[in-house]
């Protein structure tokens, strides 16, 4: 079954439902298309506690993702709930921000595996989604 | 048709790609870029012929050898405890247990605009040989964005071994046969897997 929620329309429950889901999930997916218009999903560690008018991440300049993101904004956010097998799907557009107070703010130790250069590597990215639409499915 | 044939042929030798026929009498080396080209290549003639009724069939063929070639060489270095199920696909990711018993994927697409869209379906068969079948109804707006743009992705959670397989496919709407008529079926012929533990 999916309930597809618009930005801003969503009321007080399915909001604190949605928070709930995405801060039980560790690792999201994310997926971009590149120039020549072929999708590539990958995994991005979650560093969402709230859903959802804006997502953030981090990543690390030099990488296709970052590429990608930068020719093309448009995204898709995939949560997988899967103990309940509930999938959230977050539709956005993306940007790489330059805010160091707030990657730095997102950095937690789990990260270092991922992005072993720590919250101060100049090569960090962090990544801004603007939310436009969220669907969830059971 | 013969033209796009002869290009897309023309890709597969002069690119390296080598279809697994041409494979077996060749020994080359294939570098990323190789693999980016063929793909874009592959996805541009599958694109604009799909948009017709009359899909020629040996571009598919083509194309999909070339890609289960590349897939086979280079995509997929992963472990190989799952047995070979198909004479041109290997199985490294278990793949065939996957869809044994999780018919359900995350199915995403594009739209005309290139938006993504992303939506549970659920296969209609439990075996796999490297095509799967989605049922879906002809008012499904999924339909819509499969006849403009056949590269799609499949994602799938695999709840025993925690595993996400995400695999690639060119997908077309087929008319149901039988006392399926009324429906559509999308079929997607994977191409190629990534997965994640």
């Amino acid at each position: 079954m999916g309930l597809s929620l618009q930005r801003g329309s969503e009321a007080a429950g399915p909001s604190e439902l949605l928070s709930d889901l995405v801060n039980s999930v560790s690792v999201a997916l994310i997926t971009t298309v590149d120039a020549t218009g072929i999708m590539h999903t990958r995994q991005l560690p979650n560093t969402n506690s709230e859903c959802c008018d804006d997502l953030w991440f981090l990543s690390s300049q030099d990488t296709p993702l970052i590429d990608e993101v930068r020719r093309n904004p448009k995204v898709l956010i995939t949560y997988a709930h899967r103990a309940t097998g509930t999938y959230l799907v977050v539709n956005g557009e993306a940007f790489v921000r330059n805010d160091p107070v707030r990657a730095r703010h997102l950095w937690h130790p789990t990260l270092a595996s991922w992005l072993p250069g720590g919250p101060d590597d100049p090569q960090l990215a962090l990544l801004h989604v603007s939310v436009k639409s969220v669907e969830i499915w059971e | 048709l013969e033209h796009i044939m002869a290009q897309a042929e023309s890709l597969a030798t002069t690119d390296q790609v080598a279809p697994p026929w041409l494979a077996a009498r060749t020994d080359r080396s294939v570098g990323p870029d190789a693999v980016a080209r063929a793909r874009t290549r592959a996805i541009e003639l599958v694109d604009r012929d799909s948009a017709s009724d009359r899909f020629p069939q040996r571009i598919l063929s083509t194309v999909k050898h070339a890609w289960r070639w590349l897939a086979h060489n280079i995509r997929i270095a992963l472990s190989t405890e799952q047995p070979v199920h198909h004479p041109l696909v290997p199985d490294p990711v278990g793949l065939r247990a996957l869809i044994q018993h999780t018919r359900v994927a995350l199915v995403t697409t594009r739209d005309r605009s290139g938006a993504l869209h992303s939506e549970p379906m659920e296969a209609s068969q439990r075996d796999f040989d490297g095509v799967i079948w989605f049922p879906a109804s002809e008012s499904a707006p999924v339909l819509e964005r499969v006849r403009a743009r056949a590269a799609v992705q499949l994602t799938y959670h695999d709840k025993h071994s925690n595993r996400c397989v995400v695999l690639d496919g060119i997908a077309r709407v087929c008319d149901g046969t039988g006392r399926h008529a009324t429906n559509r079926f999308i079929r997607v012929d994977v191409v190629s897997a990534d997965a994640w533990d």
